[in-house]
Formats: C-alpha cells, sequence, structure tokens
C-alpha cells in the first residue's frame, strides 16, 4: 500500500464527540504555565498574541503525532524510539523524566495552595499543597484508566465554561479575539513579547510530554497490524489530542479577555493568576472572582494529576514495565512522584514566577526529543507513513514535522543563548 | 474532590477597599491586605466624573504612605504620589505598582495610608493594614528554578531502584514490542471501504 494513500470516510459524529485520551492531553496543557502566560499576555497585548497558542500547539501536534505513527507503525512504546537511537538518550530521558515531572507536579501542587491562601491567607502553602497532592493521589489510586479518562473530559468543559463565565463577568472585550488569530507582531513598545513566545512554546510543545498520547492507545487496545486500520486509527487519534491541544488556546482566550479587561487600563502586569482573580472582584464582582480562582484552581490540580500520569507511564515505559494505570508499578511511581514533587513545597516558591522559568527550561529538552523524533520517523522502514513525496498528504505531512522541527529548534536555540 | 477542597477553605477575598465621593469626584481604591514576604503588591485607584459634571477638569491628587523598613516601591518613594487630571463623564485607573514586601522584616501587620484630595481641598485619608506572610526560602531568579531542579534530583536514586526491583533487567536499552490487551471495540477494522487493497504489517 502506497504512503498516505488510504482514503477514509470522514469521522463518524461518534467519533467527532468522543474525545478522550485529548482531554488528559488537554490537562497537562492547560495548567499554571498556561494561564500565567496568558495572563502575561492578556495584561500587555490585549489579545494579539492569541495566534500563538495554535501556531505553536500545531508544533506541539505535529511531535505527538510523529510518536503516534512510530507506536502505529511498530507496536512499541514511545521510549523505544530513543533506546534506538542509542542508550544514552534512555538515561537522558530518564533525568529529564524525574526533574521535569517532580518540578511540574510541584509547580501544580503550589498553584493550588497559592489558590487556597488567596481564599484563606491563613492556609499554609504546605499544608494546600499537599492537601491538593494528596487529592491528586487518591483519585489515581482508586481510579481505572477508563474513568480517569472521563473525568478529564469533564473538567476541561468545567474549566472552560468556569474561565469564560469570569471573564464575560468582567466585561471582556470579545470584539478583539478574531484579530488576535492572525499571526503578528503585537502593536506595542513592549518587547516582552519574543520571550512570551518562548515561554509559550515551553508550555505548548511539552518536551517529552508529547510522547504521552501512544500510552493511552495502550490501555484501550489501539492497534492494527494493517495499514488500513493504523490510518484509520491515527485519523481519530489525530482529532482526538488535537482538540486536546487547541483547547488550550480555547481556554487561553478568556483568561486573556479578564485580563486585558481589569489588568491593562491600570497597566499592570498580574504575577499570577490569584493575583488576577484578585483584580476581578473590586472590578466585576466576587463571584468573577471566585469562578476565577475555581477554574484555575482545577487547572491546576488537572495538569499535576497529568504530569504524574505521564511521568508514572514513562517509568514504567523505561523499565519495560506492562503500561497499564491500574497495576502496581503504576501506583508506586506515583507514590514516589508524588513524595518528591510535595516536598518542593517547602520552598514557598511563587508558583506562577517559578513556572514561567520552568517553561523556558523545558523548551531546552525538546529540540533533542525533537531531532531524535524526526530522525526515527523519516526512516524508510516507516511503512504506510514512511515520507513521501509521491502524494499532498505525504508533502504535508514532511512539511509540518519539518515545522515542529525547526520551532523546537528555534525556541531552544534562543532560549539556551539567552542562558549562555 | 478538587471542588471540595476549596469549598473547606472559601472565604471572602482578603483586600481593603474603600468607595466614596470627594468633590464630585467618585473614587475606589482597592489593595491587598496581605503579601508574600519577597513578593509585590499593587494598589488601585478607580476615579470617574459623572457626564455633564460641573467645574470643568479637576485635578486629584493622591499619596500612598507606607513603612519604609517593610516595604519597598519599584519607582521609589516619589513614585508613591500622583497626580490625574479627570474631565467630566471619564473614568481614569491608576496603580500605584509594585509594593515589594522586604524579608528583612518579619512576618507582621505594617500600616498604610492613602490619601485623595481634589483640587487644594482637604485629603481623605483611607488608613489599612497589609500583613506579611513567610514567602519563598530562595530569592526570585534562575536560583527559583536551580533550587527545585537540584532537589529533584534527590527522587533519582528512589526511580533507580523502582526500575531494578519492577522493571525488566537492562529494559533501558532494550526494544520490546508494547503489552497491548485486546480492545473492548476495534472499531478500526469495521466496514472495510470497497476496494481497499489489502496492507502489509505486522501480525
Amino acid at each position: 500500500m502506497k504512503p498516505w494513500s488510504a482514503k477514509l470516510p470522514p469521522l463518524s459524529g461518534r467519533a467527532l464527540t468522543g474525545i478522550g485520551a485529548g482531554a488528559l492531553v488537554g490537562s497537562f496543557y492547560i495548567g499554571t504555565g498556561d494561564i500565567a502566560i496568558a495572563t502575561k499576555m492578556g495584561a500587555l497585548f490585549g489579545m494579539d498574541m492569541w495566534w500563538t497558542f495554535f501556531v505553536l500547539g500545531l508544533a506541539g501536534w505535529t511531535l505527538m503525532d510523529m510518536s503516534t505513527r512510530y507506536y502505529l507503525r511498530f507496536g512499541r512504546t514511545p521510549l523505544s524510539i530513543f533506546k534506538e537511537v542509542h542508550p544514552v538518550f534512555s538515561i537522558y530521558l530518564f533525568v529529564t523524566v524525574v526533574v521535569t515531572t517532580t518540578i511540574g507536579a510541584y509547580s501544580q501542587w503550589n498553584t493550588c495552595a497559592h489558590v487556597l491562601g488567596t481564599l484563606n491567607p491563613g492556609i499554609p502553602t504546605e499544608v494546600g499543597g499537599t492537601l491538593a497532592a494528596l487529592a491528586a493521589t487518591a483519585l489515581l489510586l482508586l481510579g481505572v484508566y477508563r474513568r480517569i479518562e472521563l473525568f478529564f473530559v469533564l473538567a476541561l468543559i468545567v474549566l472552560i465554561g468556569l474561565f469564560a463565565a469570569a471573564a464575560a463577568a468582567a466585561g471582556a472585550p470579545w470584539s478583539e479575539a478574531p484579530a488576535g488569530l492572525l499571526p503578528g507582531i503585537p502593536e506595542s513598545s513592549r518587547q516582552e513579547w519574543i520571550g512570551l513566545i518562548q515561554q509559550n512554546a515551553g508550555s505548548l510543545i511539552n518536551a517529552w510530554l508529547i510522547l504521552i498520547y501512544p500510552y493511552t492507545m495502550i490501555e484501550k487496545g489501539w492497534r492494527s497490524s494493517k495499514p488500513l486500520g493504523q490510518a484509520r486509527i491515527l485519523q481519530r487519534s489525530r482529532w482526538d489530542y488535537g482538540v486536546g491541544i487547541a483547547a488550550a488556546g480555547i481556554v487561553a482566550l478568556p483568561v486573556m479577555a479578564a485580563a486585558a479587561a481589569v489588568a491593562r487600563p491600570f497597566g499592570i502586569v498580574p504575577e499570577n493568576g490569584t493575583e488576577l482573580a484578585a483584580l476581578l472582584e473590586p472590578l466585576a464582582g466576587g463571584s468573577a472572582r471566585l469562578l476565577f480562582l475555581v477554574g484555575f484552581f482545577i487547572a491546576a490540580w488537572t495538569a499535576g494529576i497529568g504530569w504524574m500520569v505521564c511521568g508514572a507511564y514513562a517509568m514504567l515505559d523505561l523499565g519495560n514495565m506492562k503500561v497499564r494505570m491500574e497495576s502496581r508499578s503504576f501506583r508506586q511511581a506515583v507514590l514516589v512522584f508524588v513524595v518528591a514533587s510535595a516536598s518542593l513545597l517547602f520552598l514557598r516558591i511563587n508558583p506562577v514566577y517559578g513556572i514561567r522559568i520552568f517553561t523556558v527550561l523545558l523548551a531546552v529538552v525538546f529540540p533533542v526529543v525533537a531531532l531524535v523524533m524526526v530522525w526515527r520517523i523519516s526512516r524508510p522502514d516507516m511503512g504506510y507513513f514512511r515520507w513521501s513525496t509521491g502524494s499532498v498528504r505525504g508533502v504535508v505531512v514532511i512539511a509540518l514535522d519539518v515545522f515542529a522541527l525547526l520551532v523546537s529548534l528555534f525556541v531552544g536555540w534562543g532560549i539556551m543563548s539567552r542562558f549562555f | 474532590m478538587a471542588l471540595g477542597i476549596l469549598a473547606l477553605f472559601a472565604g471572602r477575598a482578603r483586600a481593603f477597599e474603600k468607595a466614596g465621593i470627594l468633590d464630585g469626584v467618585d473614587f475606589r481604591f482597592i489593595c491587598a491586605d496581605w503579601a508574600l514576604l519577597k513578593e509585590k503588591i499593587n494598589a488601585l485607584v478607580i476615579l470617574s466624573r459623572p457626564p455633564g459634571a460641573p467645574g470643568g477638569k479637576k485635578t486629584v491628587r493622591l499619596a500612598l504612605d507606607f513603612p519604609a523598613d517593610a516595604f519597598k516601591a519599584a519607582a521609589g518613594p516619589a513614585g508613591m504620589r500622583a497626580s490625574l487630571g479627570i474631565e467630566p463623564g471619564e473614568t481614569k485607573r491608576f496603580a500605584f505598582k509594585g509594593l515589594l514586601a522586604l524579608d528583612k522584616v518579619d512576618p507582621g501587620k505594617h500600616p498604610f495610608k492613602l490619601s485623595i484630595s481634589v483640587g487644594e481641598g482637604v485629603p481623605e485619608v483611607s488608613r489599612f493594614e497589609v500583613e506579611t506572610i513567610r514567602g519563598p526560602l530562595v530569592p526570585r531568579g534562575l536560583l527559583s528554578i536551580l533550587v527545585p531542579a537540584l532537589l529533584s534530583l534527590l527522587a533519582i536514586p528512589a526511580f533507580v531502584l523502582f526500575l531494578r526491583r519492577r522493571g525488566e533487567p537492562g529494559g533501558w536499552r532494550i526494544v520490546k514490542d508494547a503489552e497491548i490487551d485486546e480492545p473492548e471495540e476495534a472499531w478500526w477494522e469495521m466496514e472495510e471501504p470497497a476496494g481497499e487493497p489489502e496492507g502489509e504489517g505486522r501480525p
């Protein structure tokens, strides 16, 4: 069968509405980093930078697509790509997974604690964050994959609704939104937009987290040995994680809109979402503030769960263990991550400030991930999914893969050149 | 679960707020009344005049006084004074920005004073307290990510042990097919379109 030649029928209504693992993907795309970056963008530039969520999201989507194609072609887990290239990448990813999952989850518990602290300053960061971490752990230890997936779908819908309601109460300038979809440099003398794009890339390309989708396919048994079946699974999966990534942009809109409505007129750049919520109260009412804070809490909490899920899956993969959420190994990995991440709460770092630097540092990881992945999926043994210029679809796939690689290299290089 | 935690702790937002009218100018002050040490807060002022109000343009003077041993303004003490002109029908928003809570003073309550006067009139003074709460252990900047990153390296031995006990020996460098259970529903194998060629692939 020629590469990319299958004529597939359009997705059924059931497939279009049956978002599953995409919501899990969305959970770690919509966390403290996403909200903090959207808040800063809204306060500085209104909605002029909304487009970055979709352009950078396309790069993230393509990288996720590469790991899915590899899994569908060979039936192997995503980290096998790195083991195949050289075992030294396994060590690199092991350290990266441990460090980033621990800090990533910690940042989310820290944000949960700050939200609770905004509602009641008497709650110490360590207590609020640990409570959030323990609640997340209970959900993962007691849950099974299917129910967790459903939980994330519901959380995503609630999140979008809460932020949209808060922004509407604040009198958000919605009419400016369509113009924000057109890529361009904001009309402002402020130069922060370059750094914001890099931070957003760190948040949306998400380093090694773009490898997670195949784990959810293994959980559900989505695998075919026939190219046509593989093409069908890929078609549905693309829609699924596409929606998950696009959700980050959708959630960002009301956050940017709220910041544009309440912070921009004062020339204030809120340092965090809780500060934005505090601004909302006197200007948009207590209900707007509460809606925003609940949304922020859920975003951070589900992102914390997302980090732990991703980290535990990666650990199972590294040890060639069976990828199962209900396994004892998965639960043990989750427990180690929750202890490690909750311990960092004693540092009391401003979570949003920390996450901004963290997303920048993530950008140092993804050029390596992107290079290895593009090298692997461009090999001729990729079967139906191999690079081919024999059809329009094949050319588009190559173009997108190269685009994702270039974005990864550009952002990674840009950030590293700042540090060194 | 998340909503339960929120419901358990939710109280009213803590912020100092005051609204009033001074010489035909509506004013509203909003300032957080707590701050983490080493973090910044802002004091907001909203001024407005109804359309057609008499008196033409009015000059409003604002001043924010705070204990200099506990807080530091980014723009220096002079930055805590402002003068704004406001026309009838106009709304102006202003913020005293970036008040940094200094960590050389222990957590406690500190007196603030916000004054507003219109023209040469008598100022209206609002007093409130800002409570400082223990802040981060490390300063802002690169250390705030390097310290967590270094500490998170401590989890590596735990995961090495985990992989040795639960994982396949040498699994970190062995490429293996994933163990995949039968799906509940192999939807991709249904409704084969006519004329599609049989494919290659592994069993």
